[in-house]
C-alpha cells in the first residue's frame, strides 16, 4: 500500500539480508575487489545525480533513480550489462513514477552530456535503447515502483510533518478533549440507568441487588483503566509526532544531507527507511555534539521554523496527560524502541561510506561553489577523517589511486573480461574457481591484477 | 555455445548476453493465456478476454525440485544468479525447469496466483510507432502509473493485478474479469428492461464504489477518472474500480504547479467537479466525491445528470472553459450563491464563469429526485456530494457513516444482486478474424496480418449505450 509500509512491496519483497547481497555480487567480484565495486557504485550514483540535475529533477527522483539501479544489479551484475543505460533508464523511469516526467529524448541527450564529461563512450544514445532498456528494467524490478524514502520518515521523526497529515481533522488534543466529554457523558447515561434499574430492582429482590451494584463498580474501574489505555493507544496510533519531542534544525539539516548521501550505499537494500532515517539524527546527533562542547544538542537561531517547539511539545504532553518530551538526544533516540543492533549497523553502514568516499573522490577535488555542497564536504572530511585511521590502511594496503577515471576504465575492463570469458567458458570456470578461492579481502593477488590490474603491472 | 561471430557482435553491445537472456526468460502471453476474444478498445490500447491455460509443469510431476516462487521472492534473486558454474547461455535441458516451456517459473514476487480456467481480462497497450516500425518511446505517464498502482493497492473493491508482461514492444496488463460494469447496468435498465435500478443493488453499488474510493483517498490516492464504465462489477456482485491511469499518489513531491503541472485535464467531461471546470490548480480528493454524485445521480436516473458538450481547443495552448458544462451543473443545482462556496472567487475562470452568464436559476434537484425516490436520507446524502464548496463536500468516510446505507437492510450482503430478480447480460465478446476465436489479433505477430484500422473495432461503451461515448479527456 502507498501508506503503509509494512505492506508494502517496499517491505515484502526488497528488504534483503547481507549475504543475499553479498551472493548477488559474487560475478562482479570476480573481475574487481569489494572496495573497487564499492567505488563504483559511488561512482554510478554521481552519474545519476548529475544527469537528475540536469533534468531538472529533485532530490526525491534521483534518490529514486538511485534505488532502483541497486535494485537492478540485486539480479544483475555490471560486467555483463551496460551499467551506463540501465542508469539512465533508472532516471527516466524514476521521473514518471515520482510524477516529474521528463522526455525520453532530453534523457538521451542529457546523458550523452554528462557521460561526455566522463570520458565515457560505452553509452548509446538512441531513443530506442533506452526505450528498451526501460522495458527490462521493469520486469527485473518486478514492476513495484513505489519507494519508501527515509525523508519522510525523517520529517515525521523529528515532528517537522505529521505523519497523518490530511487523515485526521482534528490536532490530538482536540481530539482527546471531545472524546473525553462524550466518555462522560455515556458514563453518566450508564450510571444513571443503573440507578433506574437498581431502584427497580431493589424493591423487589433486595440481596441480589446490592451483589449487582458491588459487581458493577469492579467492571467500572476495570473499564476505567481498559479505557485510559486504549485512548494513549489511540493517541499515538495516530502517527503524529506532536508533542513527542525536538530535534534541532542544524540537526536536521545535516540529517538530511547524510540521508543524500546514503545512496551511494547499500542501505537502502538492508534497511526500512525508519531505521535509515534514525541512524542519519544518530550521526548527526554525533556529528554536532563532537562541534559543539554544549550538550549533545545545540540550538540555533534557525529553530523558529519548526513546526514544534519544545514548550509547545511539553505543554500537548502536559494536556494530554502523557510524559513529558525526551530532553536529551539518547532519550528521544531511545524513544524509539528499536533493535539497537540493527541501528548501529546502519549507522556502521553509513559511516563506512566516509572514508572510502573520500579516498575515491577526494573533498579536495570537488568544487565547492555552493553552500550545500561546502557542508557535505565538511561532513565527509569530518567523517571520513575520523574513521580513515583505523580501517583505510586494512582494505588498501599501498595507497594506490582509484578515482573517476579508473572506475570509467574498470567499468570497460570488466565488461571485456565477462566478454572474454563467456567466449571461452571451459577457461572461464577455471579460472573463476582460482579467483574465488581468493580471499576477497586481498585484492593484490596476482589473479587480479592479470584482469583488471594491468595498468599497475606495467608500471 | 557461442560462435565467434556472436561473441563479435556482443563486444559492440555489452547488453547482447543481458537481452538475450532475458529473452529467453520471458514469459509470453500466449504460452500463458489463451484469447477468447476482444472486449474493447480505447486511446490505450486494447482490452482481451482471456483465460489462463494449463501450465505444462502440473501436467506432469508436480512437485519437481524447481524453486518455487514464494522461495524466489524470499531470496529476491532468481534462481540463476545463485552461484553456479553454468550461469546463463546454452542451458540445454529443456525439461520444466526451463522457463520457455514452464510460464509458472516465470511468476514474480507479488504476482497473484491462478489456476487452470481462470478468467482474466488483459489490456494491451497499444505500441509506440514510427511509421510501420514498432519503436520504444518509452512507457506512457499513464502506463507507467497504471502498474505502479495495481502492483502496490489490493483491496476487495479495486480490479486486481495479477501480472504484467512485457512483450513485442508491449505492455499486457493481466487483470481478474470482471462481467458487468456500471454503464451496462445502467443501459440494461434504461434500454432493455426499462425499470429502475432495485434500490437495494443501487445502494450496495454506490457502498461498494465509497469503500474502493475511501480506500483510494486513504492511501493517499486519487482516482480523478470515475465514470460509470471505469467501475466494474464481478459476476459474484462485487464492485471492482479500474483504470488507474490517471490516478496519482499525492503525497509525493508535487511538480512544477501542483496537481496542474502534470495533467492539466483530468475527469471525463460530464463528471468533472466544478472547482475543476473553474480551473483550479490545487484540488483535492473532493473532486473523486463529486464524480461519485454524479455516478449516483445516473445510477437513480438511467442517464448522466449533467451530459455538457465538451469544449475543444481549437489550436491554441490555452484550455477554454467548458461553458456548456457549467452551465448544465446550474440547470439542476441553481447557480452557485455567495454563501455555498465563499472562496469561488478566487478560482482563477470565476470572471469567466461570471461573464458566461446568467445562469438558470431554478434548482430543479428536489424535484428531479423526487421523480425517482422517496428516501429523504438519499437526497440528502446526493445534496451532500454535490456541495459546491469543495472543502464542505462529504469525504469519502463521512459518506460510509451516511444513514442513507442503512436503509431498507443497509449494504451487509456480499453480492451487490443479492435478492435481485434481474439478471444482467454478460460482457459482449467479440472474435475478431472472421471468429477465428484462437486468437483474435494478439500478439500481431503471430496473428494474421489485417489493417489496424479493422471495422472491427468500434469502441465498446458505444456498442453498448448506443449512444455516443463520454468524450475521453485529453492525456497530456
Amino acid at each position: 500500500m502507498s501508506s503503509s509500509f509494512w505492506s508494502s512491496s517496499h517491505c515484502l519483497h526488497w528488504l534483503i539480508t547481507r549475504p543475499a547481497l553479498l551472493i548477488s555480487r559474487h560475478l562482479d567480484l570476480q573481475y574487481c575487489t569489494p572496495k573497487q565495486l564499492y567505488c563504483l557504485h559511488i561512482f554510478f550514483t554521481q552519474l545519476i545525480q548529475k544527469l537528475g540535475k540536469r533534468l531538472l529533477l529533485r532530490q526525491i527522483p534521483i534518490a529514486t533513480a538511485c534505488t532502483f539501479f541497486k535494485r537492478f544489479y540485486l539480479k544483475n551484475s555490471i560486467c555483463e550489462t551496460n551499467p551506463y543505460l540501465v542508469l539512465a533508464a533508472c532516471v527516466f523511469v524514476a521521473a514518471k513514477v515520482e510524477e516529474t516526467p521528463v522526455h525520453i529524448k532530453s534523457v538521451v541527450s542529457e546523458a550523452k552530456v554528462v557521460f561526455n564529461e566522463y570520458n565515457i563512450k560505452l553509452f548509446p544514445a538512441e531513443t530506442n535503447k533506452l526505450g528498451e532498456m526501460e522495458f527490462y528494467l521493469l520486469e527485473d524490478l518486478d514492476f513495484h515502483l513505489v519507494i519508501f524514502h527515509p525523508y519522510r520518515a525523517l520529517l515525521h521523526i523529528t515532528g517537522r510533518e505529521p505523519a497523518d497529515s490530511g487523515k485526521f481533522p482534528l490536532s490530538r488534543t482536540e481530539e482527546d478533549q471531545r472524546f473525553k466529554k462524550k466518555e462522560l457523558e455515556t458514563r453518566k447515561k450508564k450510571d444513571e440507568e443503573i440507578r433506574k434499574s437498581n431502584l427497580n430492582t431493589v424493591g423487589n429482590k433486595p440481596s441480589p441487588g446490592v451483589g449487582l451494584v458491588n459487581g458493577n463498580k469492579d467492571v467500572n474501574e476495570d473499564d476505567e483503566n481498559q479505557l485510559e489505555a486504549k485512548r494513549i493507544r489511540r493517541l499515538m496510533g495516530r502517527g503524529s509526532t506532536e508533542g513527542i519531542g525536538e530535534v534541532d534544525e542544524g540537526v536536521l539539516q545535516i540529517s538530511w544531507f547524510i540521508l543524500n548521501d546514503t545512496y551511494r550505499t547499500d542501505v537502502h537494500l538492508l534497511y526500512p527507511p525508519y531505521i535509515i532515517a534514525i541512524s542519519a539524527i544518530y550521526v548527526a546527533f554525533c556529528l554536532t555534539s563532537m562541534n559543539s562542547s554544549s550538550a549533545s544538542r545545540t540550538r540555533t537561531s534557525s529553530s523558529s521554523s519548526q513546526l514544534n517547539s519544545v514548550q509547545s511539545s511539553t505543554t500537548i504532553n502536559e494536556q494530554l496527560g502523557l510524559d513529558p518530551p525526551p530532553n536529551s538526544a539518547s532519550n528521544f533516540l531511545a524513544g524509539f524502541q528499536v533493535n539497537l543492533n540493527i541501528l548501529f549497523a546502519c549507522v556502521q553502514d553509513i559511516i563506512r561510506l566516509y572514508s572510502i568516499w573520500e579516498s575515491f573522490e577526494p573533498t579536495s577535488m570537488r568544487n565547492t561553489n555552493n553552500p550545500q555542497n561546502q557542508q557535505q564536504n565538511h561532513l565527509k572530511s569530518v567523517l571520513g577523517g575520523a574513521s580513515m585511521t583505523g580501517t583505510e590502511d586494512g582494505i588498501d594496503g599501498k595507497k594506490e589511486k582509484f578515482g573517476f577515471e579508473e572506475a570509467e576504465v574498470l567499468v570497460r575492463k570488466m565488461i571485456e573480461s565477462r566478454l572474454v570469458d563467456m567466449g571461452h567458458p571451459n577457461n572461464a570456470g577455471a579460472n573463476q574457481t582460482a579467483k574465488r578461492s581468493l580471499p576477497t579481502g586481498a585484492s593484490d593477488g596476482i589473479d587480479q591484477s592479470s584482469v583488471i590490474g594491468k595498468k599497475r603491472v606495467r608500471k | 555455445m557461442v560462435a565467434t561471430g556472436a561473441t563479435a557482435a556482443a563486444m559492440l553491445d555489452p547488453m547482447h548476453y543481458y537481452r538475450a537472456k532475458r529473452d529467453r526468460e520471458r514469459r509470453t502471453v500466449l504460452k500463458t493465456y489463451k484469447i477468447l476474444g476482444f472486449i474493447s478498445s480505447g486511446t490505450y490500447g486494447r482490452v482481451y478476454k482471456a483465460v489462463l491455460l494449463p501450465s505444462p509443469a502440473s501436467k506432469g510431476n508436480t512437485n519437481k525440485s524447481t524453486l518455487p516462487s514464494s522461495a524466489r521472492a524470499a531470496l529476491s534473486i532468481p534462481k540463476d544468479k545463485l552461484p553456479s558454474p553454468t550461469t546463463s547461455i546454452s542451458s540445454s535441458n529443456a525439461t520444466i525447469s526451463d522457463p520457455l516451456n514452464n510460464p509458472e517459473l516465470c511468476m514474480r514476487p507479488g504476482d497473484l496466483p491462478a489456476k487452470e480456467g481462470d478468467v482474466f481480462a488483459i489490456k494491451k497497450f497499444k505500441p509506440d510507432k514510427e511509421g510501420d516500425v514498432l519503436t520504444y518511446a518509452g512507457i506512457s505517464q499513464s502506463g507507467a502509473r497504471e502498474i505502479m498502482l495495481n502492483r502496490e493497492l489490493h483491496h476487495r473493491n479495486l480490479v486486481a493485478l495479477r501480472e504484467v508482461i512485457l512483450e513485442d514492444k508491449a505492455i499486457y496488463m493481466v487483470f481478474e474479469y470482471a462481467e458487468h460494469d456500471f454503464l451496462q447496468i445502467i443501459h440494461h435498465h434504461s434500454q432493455t428492461t426499462r425499470t429502475p435500478i432495485p434500490s437495494p443493488t443501487l445502494r450496495r453499488l454506490l457502498h461498494q464504489l465509497l469503500c474502493g474510493v475511501h480506500f483510494l483517498h486513504s492511501n493517499f490516492c486519487l482516482h480523478r477518472d470515475l465514470k460509470p464504465a471505469n467501475i466494474l462489477v464481478n459476476s459474484s456482485g462485487v464492485v471492482k474500480i479500474g483504470d488507474l491511469g490517471l490516478a496519482r499518489l499525492w503525497h509525493k513531491p508535487l511538480a512544477q504547479g501542483g496537481l496542474f503541472g502534470g495533467d492539466k485535464v483530468v475527469v471525463t467531461i460530464w463528471y468533472r467537479a466544478p472547482e475543476l471546470i473553474l480551473g483550479a490548480k490545487h484540488y483535492t480528493a473532493a473532486v473523486d466525491i463529486w464524480a461519485i454524485g454524479c455516478i449516483y445521480a445516473e445510477l437513480l436516473a438511467l442517464r448522466p445528470i449533467f451530459k455538457g458538450d465538451e469544449a475543444k481547443m481549437d489550436g491554441k495552448k490555452q484550455l477554454p472553459f467548458q461553458r456548456d458544462q457549467m452551465g448544465k451543473i446550474c440547470e439542476v443545482l441553481g447557480p452557485v450563491k455567495a454563501d455555498q462556496w465563499p472562496g469561488i472567487v478566487h478560482m482563477p475562470e470565476y470572471k469567466t464563469y461570471l461573464s458566461s452568464g446568467p445562469y438558470p436559476n431554478p434548482n430543479p434537484l428536489p424535484s428531479w429526485y423526487q421523480h425517482r425516490s422517496t428516501s429523504s436520507q438519499g437526497y440528502d446524502l446526493l445534496t451532500r456530494l454535490f456541495e459546491w464548496d469543495p472543502a464542505r463536500r462529504l469525504t469519502a468516510r463521512e459518506a460510509l457513516a451516511h444513514p442513507w446505507f442503512q436503509e431498507e437492510g443497509g449494504v451487509a450482503a456480499k453480492s451487490v444482486f443479492e435478492g435481485s430478480s434481474v439478471t444482467y447480460p454478460t460482457r459482449r465478446v467479440t472474435h475478431e478474424d472472421n471468429g477465428d476465436a484462437k486468437m483474435g489479433s494478439l500478439p500481431p505477430s503471430m496473428a494474421h496480418p489485417r489493417l489496424p484500422s479493422s471495422s472491427n473495432f468500434r469502441p465498446a461503451s458505444a456498442t453498448l449505450t448506443g449512444q455516443p461515448p463520454p468524450r475521453k479527456k485529453a492525456r497530456m
